[in-house]
């Protein structure tokens, strides 16, 4: 289990994560969204001791993580952006990590070297951006780490090999209780992946929740009138998240099951009226929206 | 789950960096060996090339052939290695100044420390284990050729092992807290090349300004090369270095974990260093120039340096904030230590310049003074470890008699009467010892010191050179007549002088240079003889310094028993034997007006018009040992090499003297009737 308690991460005048406190079961996969700047790579390079947090702590199965070797063998890190040698190959970067990650397989190396189509032999600083973030993700897995912190990870891979490694992420959590960290914009992807998602704005966690109740909570409802109710407070009793007008019709994010709105919504006697689950995506955008982070607030 | 590693998995964590950064850098090592290896070989071929073409002479040949190739592979080896290891000690600690690499060795499962260390090692291991290799295949070589191993390329070993854990171990503390490698090397060589010309200067300003101070242990002090590891290439000071390179490693594992990894590609991540170069730098250039206009005079000497200091020291303070800051951010904030430099460097020029203490003019008064004591190095011999300073201090005690008193205190007065401290030539006197001190120049110079009644002791230390450079145009004009006569009667001329400080004291045969007996010639001189009116002294030539002589060990084993009989009769001699004494005496009279006496009495024959019992006279010339040496001095060891620094003593023997005059006899050197045997087996010039 990762606890992350009371964490801030600054960088000068810029808080980069503030306060921010998580607790990561082991054998979840959890995806971390949010805005540009909004601390999700700080956040994964301090959960792979990378960085050491100015306030705050981080525990890796009750062990503090800073500068612990032990607990960082427990973890593997595939940043934004791998590092590799001009004279890295896969063979002999394993060369190093082989003797440095208490966990790693011979088998699965092989296993994964043969599932990712790469030379093993070949320069990694050569192949393109798919295939480095590929070769990063033989070696991440082969270390058979218990917490995998990946960071936009499905960047530059092709739907083919997105689809690949998803089916080994889902495969590698249910056999071997890992837990996954994914960083990314890819809301689509996190979507099919993810147990849980954690939205960050600012360096703060605006939420965190499971997938599924995320998407249960939210309803995306659609209201036409003929005649526009004369109260104002039209829409009082219900959690409105976000809502869009165009004439007649109502475009409303709402917080909460249908059968708590919808009573309500009825009673307004519309003229049509339909809800439905939120996409990821929509979700983000709704409660970035709420946040002060949308399309007209920017513009 | 365990929380600490054991230190058997923290050196496999080493082993297995070290054997990975190894693969990294074996193209590197590749290189250096192939080109180390071409130069050796062609080295070697010249050598045995040459040594064929002058195959009459092979045997003999073989041995310096041998040598010279020895000493000039390892110079090889010597700059191949410096080069390279610049080369693998950047590269190594690349991973502190890139994103990525932090991101990379950050998340790996290996404490900072351990990552710090393996580095560490690798960058040592690199640059050492190709290079003692190869002074290895080149012992082999000469041993091979059944020729020993020479000094000179022993001494490369040490020097290079010294200068390389050094200059890595400081890179490695340099290269943690900057976030650049740019940075990081600017920073390495500034400090390199703006702390020892500091230092430079700030010893050029005392021994300009405070004229008696003894800056002598200063030249030869570790602290003028205190933060240049490249310095410890020369070979001195191995004991500070050692401590140096422990301090670095040390002071590197600590600040290595406290380290922020975000720091990678910024400017630093830690600033201390920054300012310390920032200000070195400034002070530097704010010392050239301010020294430059006031020792050409403007406004008064003073105020020129001031201008001087602030139109160098502010924009070069500004243009290092621009190297390593990338721009002018935090320049208002981080020009603090400027305004500290500028405020002290001028307070203190100023207090010094105009002696506000009185230090140049001190003497202290008579009735103050318990004794007194007089040294000048030109005719010692006190041996190369001894502590100048406390020899100094310590011959305040040797002259409690009033008239030695007197005559030590008119001395010192007339000296200083005779001297002008203008301000543009103090400024003038600092590049004078600016630039003896850069090439290791060194002069004679002469103490005084003095017990008070207080207890407290002062010395005052003169460089002959700074006390010509402020003489007056007539000081020997003006001297008062008789002090000098008086200081020599009561002072130079007593047997305690010449027992403690003479050039015959604790003399052994390993720093003679050059020593002979004169006295009078067998041969009689008639008056129709041309050579009539030339001197009849005859000269034996004991020991030379240059090429091996016949009877070597015979000559040396006279020398020996030559200075123990002569400081026996001297010790024997109840009174101050002025046969005996006045060849000494009078070789202080060289620069002034007495020069022509000087003459006329290093000639034996008119000395003993005026000392009828000498029966001879000896001269022996002392290797400089017992002069300041600056270290790694271009200069000094050029002279050294060349001509090499003696300090001369010449001595008469008297009559009762008869420990000397039997051992003489004894060894044929002199004739029953005093007159020197030309044909002993000592005398060189037979041979």
């Amino acid at each position: 289990m990762i606890e992350v308690r009371n964490l801030t991460k600054k960088f000068g005048k810029l808080i980069a994560v503030n306060n921010f406190s998580l607790n990561i079961e082991k054998g979840k996969v959890i995806g971390l969204v949010g805005s540009n700047g909004s601390g999700k790579s700080t956040l994964l390079r301090l959960l792979s001791g990378v960085y050491e947090p100015d306030f705050g702590d981080i525990f890796v199965d009750g062990v503090r993580l800073f500068d612990n070797d032990i607990a960082k063998g427990e973890c593997y890190f595939v940043p934004d952006f791998p590092y590799f040698y001009n004279n890295s190959t896969i063979d002999n970067t394993a060369f190093l990590y082989r003797r440095l990650y208490p966990n790693w397989s011979e088998e699965s190396f092989n296993r994964f070297c043969r599932i990712f189509p790469i030379d093993r032999k070949a320069k990694i600083i050569n192949m393109s951006k798919g295939m480095q973030r590929q070769a990063a993700l033989i070696l991440a897995l082969s270390t058979n780490p218990h917490y995998l912190l990946l960071d936009e990870i499905f960047d530059g891979l092709d739907p083919v090999v997105r689809h690949l490694l998803k089916r080994i992420l889902v495969e590698y959590v249910s056999e071997r209780n890992t837990t996954v960290i994914i960083a990314s914009h890819n809301l689509r992807e996190l979507e099919d992946l993810c147990d849980r998602i954690c939205l960050m704005h600012q360096g703060n966690m605006l939420m965190e929740h499971d997938i599924d109740s995320l998407r249960k909570q939210l309803r995306k409802v659609q209201v036409a009138f003929n005649e526009l109710p004369l109260s104002q407070d039209v829409f009082a009793g219900i959690n409105i998240v976000n809502l869009w007008r165009n004439g007649n019709i109502f475009n409303i994010t709402i917080r909460g099951t249908e059968e708590e709105f919808m009573p309500i919504l009825n009673a307004l006697n519309p003229a049509y009226i339909s809800a439905m689950p939120l996409t990821l995506e929509e979700v983000f955008i709704s409660e970035m929206g709420g946040a002060g982070y949308d399309v007209n607030n920017i513009l | 789950m365990m929380s600490t590693t054991s230190y058997k998995n923290k050196l496999n964590q080493i082993i297995s960096f070290f054997e990975w950064e190894l693969k990294a850098c074996s193209g590197t090592i590749t290189v250096y060996s192939l080109l180390t290896g071409v130069f050796i070989t062609v080295a070697l071929i010249i050598s045995i090339f040459v040594l064929l073409l002058d195959s009459p002479e092979f045997s003999t040949a073989l041995p310096v052939t041998i040598q010279t190739f020895a000493v000039a592979s390892s110079q090889i080896v010597y700059y191949m290695t410096g080069l390279f290891t610049i080369i693998y000690t950047i590269k190594v600690f690349t991973y502190l100044h890139n994103k990525r690499k932090a991101d990379l060795y950050g998340a790996l499962p290996i404490s900072r420390t351990t990552l710090y260390i393996s580095k560490l090692v690798s960058a040592l291991a690199f640059s050492l284990v190709p290079a003692m290799t190869f002074l290895g295949i080149i012992s082999m070589i000469c041993v091979m050729f059944g020729q020993p191993i020479v000094t000179e390329f022993s001494i490369v070993y040490g020097r290079m092992l010294i200068g390389t854990i050094a200059s890595i171990t400081s890179y490695g503390v340099i290269a943690i807290c900057c976030g650049t490698s740019v940075n990081s090397v600017v920073m390495f060589i500034s400090v390199n090349i703006a702390y020892p010309l500091s230092a430079l200067f700030i010893q050029g300003v005392a021994g300009s300004f405070f004229v008696g101070a003894n800056i002598y242990p200063l030249s030869s002090s570790f602290i003028m090369s205190a933060l240049c590891p490249l310095s410890a290439y020369s070979g001195n000071h191995i004991i500070y270095w050692i401590l140096f390179s422990v301090i670095c490693i040390a002071s590197g594992i600590y600040l290595v974990k406290k380290r922020k990894a975000e720091a990678a590609q910024s400017s630093f991540a830690y600033y201390l260093p920054c300012h310390i170069v920032k200000v070195l730098v400034s002070f530097l250039f704010g010392m050239f120039l301010g020294t430059f206009i006031a020792s050409i005079g403007v406004f008064g000497g003073f105020f020129g340096f001031v201008i001087g200091f602030v139109l160098a020291s502010v924009p070069s303070f500004i243009i290092a904030h621009l190297i390593f800051y990338k721009g002018f951010s935090q320049l208002i904030r981080t020009s603090i230590p400027l305004g500290g430099l500028l405020f002290v460097v001028i307070l203190v020029m100023g207090l010094i310049s105009f002696d506000i203490f009185g230090y140049n003019k001190y003497i202290p008064d008579v009735d103050n003074v318990v004794s007194a004591g007089y040294i000048e190095n030109e005719h010692c011999n006190y041996g190369n470890s001894a502590d100048i300073g406390k020899l100094v201090k310590n011959s305040a005690k040797d002259f409690d008699d009033n008239g030695a008193i007197n005559s030590v205190l008119k001395l010192h007065k007339e000296l200083l009467n005779g001297v002008q401290f203008n301000i543009s030539k103090k400024y003038q006197g600092v590049w004078i010892n600016v630039l003896k001190g850069r090439f290791g120049v060194v002069d004679d110079w002469q103490s005084f010191s003095y017990k008070l009644k207080n207890g407290s002791v002062v010395t005052r230390c003169y460089d002959n050179s700074m006390l010509r450079h402020y003489q007056k145009d007539d000081y020997y004009y003006n001297r008062e007549k008789g002090v000098e006569e008086n200081f020599k009667k009561n002072l130079l001329n007593t047997k305690k002088y010449v027992q403690k400080y003479s050039g015959i004291v604790d003399l052994t045969t390993d720093n003679i240079r050059d020593f002979e007996i004169t006295g009078q010639s067998e041969y009689k001189p008639n008056i129709y003889d041309d050579y009539y009116y030339s001197s009849s002294d005859s000269t034996i030539k004991i020991i030379r310094s240059y090429g091996s002589s016949a009877y070597e060990e015979q000559r040396k084993n006279f020398a020996n028993k030559f200075f123990e009989a002569y400081n026996k009769d001297l010790e024997n001699d109840s009174s101050d034997n002025k046969t005996a004494l006045s060849m000494f005496y009078n070789q202080y009279n060289y620069n002034s007006e007495y020069s022509y006496d000087y003459q006329y009495y290093r000639d034996f024959d008119n000395y003993k018009t005026y000392y009828p019992d000498a029966v001879c006279q000896f001269t022996v010339s002392i290797n400089s040992n017992n002069k300041h040496k600056t270290t790694g001095g271009i200069i000094n060891t050029l002279l050294s090499e060349i001509i090499g620094h003696t300090n001369e003593v010449t001595l008469a023997v008297p009559a009762s003297y008869t420990n000397t005059i039997a051992l003489l006899r004894e060894n044929n050197i002199i004739n029953s009737d005093n007159t020197i045997n030309p044909n002993t087996i000592y005398n060189i010039n037979n041979y």
